[in-house]
């Protein structure tokens, strides 16, 4: 048997590491359906009256979708990512851990498995039931489903209560795509790097390297474009797209990074 | 089975624990590794497991680098520690979670150890007692089959009758291919049950013996009087404990406190007799 990987021990480990996640992950969907729940529930009832006879209220009531979608998501997977190894900072629990009989790139496989891919599939699914069971219901309260608008091309049909995963999104969106799993990255390092406090100690990191680089990238801007005119001269990150591409591009390169650097981490973590 | 050579450990660059330590362990035998408080104990069982790295020289066990935690020597370890959480499963849940790493563990004999120690099984573990949860990880380790069992302060936290099952337990536990490491402060614990003593002092094994060899040497007798062939005496209720030379081939039982106290306070003395010289030969 492999002591590097092994698909049969993976497996074992992933249903092992069950036992000492599977309560917080529960909790934790337990109390982000409430969140969701609370957000459709307040914004319903605020609007209750109105709901039945403006059809046009479809857009405000359900506005809230997307940010809280997509902020609370991103801060879903940090909790979940830096509570994963946080038991490595507590002696008591710690020599259990390390002394399981798993190779360390299967016990950091079984940690992406948890905080990035079961994390992200339980929170898009319970967003998008959530959604379903909320929208279905003012679907079937609302004033009318769809509304017929006349555009300069001709009728348009226009759905009043959409389902959010059925939204037209921003073009640009696939190109943050990466996001989540930076963030799960940075927060698994930070998690198996500091012994205690980790989620706060991994953000103010986090913040603080973030600042000194949006401070230092100023700076430099400052520095090399002052008194001096813009030109047009066809430059290849004129084209929104292409910035785009290089932010994708750095953010999958430093997502590599902060997993290979917590797998190292892990590699020679000590009791 | 283990093999120490030039071990160098420290936490702070200020503080070495360990200088240039020499040590070999051999299957077939129970350890017991005494040193004062802070001597490093449990430092050296964590460096055997791989869970904390040496400074420098080199550490061996089962012909694996132990820091490198690979499964095949990780699933021949059961390490039993001093404090330790267990998670609030019930103990079937535990065993059909973790069993599964250790290809040699036991179900039957676990079910007997479980019987034998009285551990109320139907309880989820993190709700049981200390010393139950202590029997429980014991019992684990045990029927595991692992070939290298380190255990540090075993008996802390057990009652009287748990000490005593524990002692008969160890016993029919060692094996030709199993090699048991028991550090503990709590001497008495260890009567009967280690056939060597590893003794840390001064960041280094001072002393590395079979017990016959010990009691074969040198006799542990209490006198009422002091005679001059006396290494080390201690005071005790009408006389004094004393270690004197075995010249008579007498069959003492050692007195691992005593022969504690007088390796630390008459090392050379007692360490040139016992025929260990400083990097730890075994004799």
């Amino acid at each position: 048997m492999s002591n590097v990987f092994n698909f049969n021990r993976l497996c074992a480990l992933i249903r092992r590491q069950w036992i000492a996640v599977g309560k917080i992950y529960m909790m934790s969907i337990v109390i982000i359906a409430g969140i969701f729940i609370a957000f459709y529930g307040f914004s319903i009832f605020n609007n209750y009256g109105d709901i039945s006879t403006h059809s046009e209220m479809g857009r405000y009531v359900l506005n809230f979708r997307q940010p809280l979608f997509y902020f609370l998501g991103l801060f879903f997977i940090t909790i979940i990512s830096s509570s994963y190894f946080s038991d490595l900072g507590q002696k008591t629990k710690a020599i259990f851990e390390l002394m399981i009989p798993a190779s360390r790139l299967e016990k950091f496989l079984s940690a992406v498995f948890y905080t990035a891919i079961v994390s992200l599939s339980a929170y898009f699914l319970l967003f998008f039931l959530v959604d379903l069971a909320f929208v279905s219901y003012l679907r079937s309260i609302g004033s009318s489903i769809t509304t017929i608008q006349m555009e300069p091309r001709g009728p348009v049909v226009v759905d009043n209560w959409m389902y959010f995963f059925k939204m037209e999104k921003s073009e640009f969106l696939p190109y943050f795509y990466f996001l989540p799993f930076i963030l799960n990255a940075l927060f698994l390092l930070g998690s198996i790097a500091y012994q205690n406090y980790q989620y706060i100690k991994t953000a103010i990191t986090m913040i603080i390297y973030i600042a000194v680089w949006i401070i230092t990238f100023i700076y430099v801007m400052k520095l090399t474009t002052d008194n001096t005119i813009g030109i047009d001269n066809n430059n290849y990150f004129d084209e929104k797209v292409h910035s785009l591409q290089l932010v994708l591009a750095i953010g999958i390169f430093l997502t590599l990074t902060f997993w290979g650097l917590a797998f190292l981490k892990l590699k020679e973590k000590e009791v | 089975m283990i093999t120490i050579k030039n071990l160098n450990f420290s936490y702070s660059k200020t503080r070495p624990l360990f200088k240039n330590m020499d040590l070999t362990l051999k299957e077939g035998h129970i350890y017991g590794l005494l040193g004062k408080n802070g001597a490093g104990k449990s430092t050296l069982l964590k460096n055997m497991a791989g869970l904390v790295y040496p400074v420098s020289g080199t550490i061996e066990v089962l012909h694996y680098n132990p820091c490198h935690r690979e499964p095949a020597l990780l699933q021949e370890i059961s390490f039993i520690p001093e404090e330790f959480h267990l998670p609030a499963v019930k103990s079937a849940t535990f065993v059909k979670a973790n069993a599964v790493f250790y290809p040699k563990f036991d179900h039957q004999y676990f079910q007997q150890l479980i019987h034998e120690f009285e551990i109320p099984i139907e309880q989820k573990l993190a709700n049981m007692s200390y010393g139950q949860k202590k029997k429980y990880i014991i019992s684990f380790g045990l029927a595991s089959n692992t070939k290298i069992m380190i255990m540090d302060e075993p008996t802390n936290g057990l009652d009287i009758p748990s000490k005593v099952q524990f002692r008969k337990i160890m016993a029919s536990a060692i094996s030709d291919e199993r090699c048991v490491i028991i550090s503990t402060h709590q001497v008495r614990d260890l009567d009967n049950l280690i056939d060597a003593v590893i003794l840390l002092d001064e960041h280094r094994v001072v002393l590395n013996a079979d017990v016959n060899i010990i009691t074969d040497r040198i006799s542990f007798k209490k006198v009422r009087e002091l005679s001059d062939d006396v290494l080390y005496a201690e005071p005790a209720l009408g006389g004094y404990n004393t270690i004197q030379l075995n010249t008579l081939g007498d069959d003492s039982k050692l007195d691992l406190e005593l022969l504690f106290n007088a390796v630390l306070q008459k090392k050379e003395l007692i360490t040139n007799l016992l025929n260990v010289t400083e990097d730890v030969e075994r004799i």
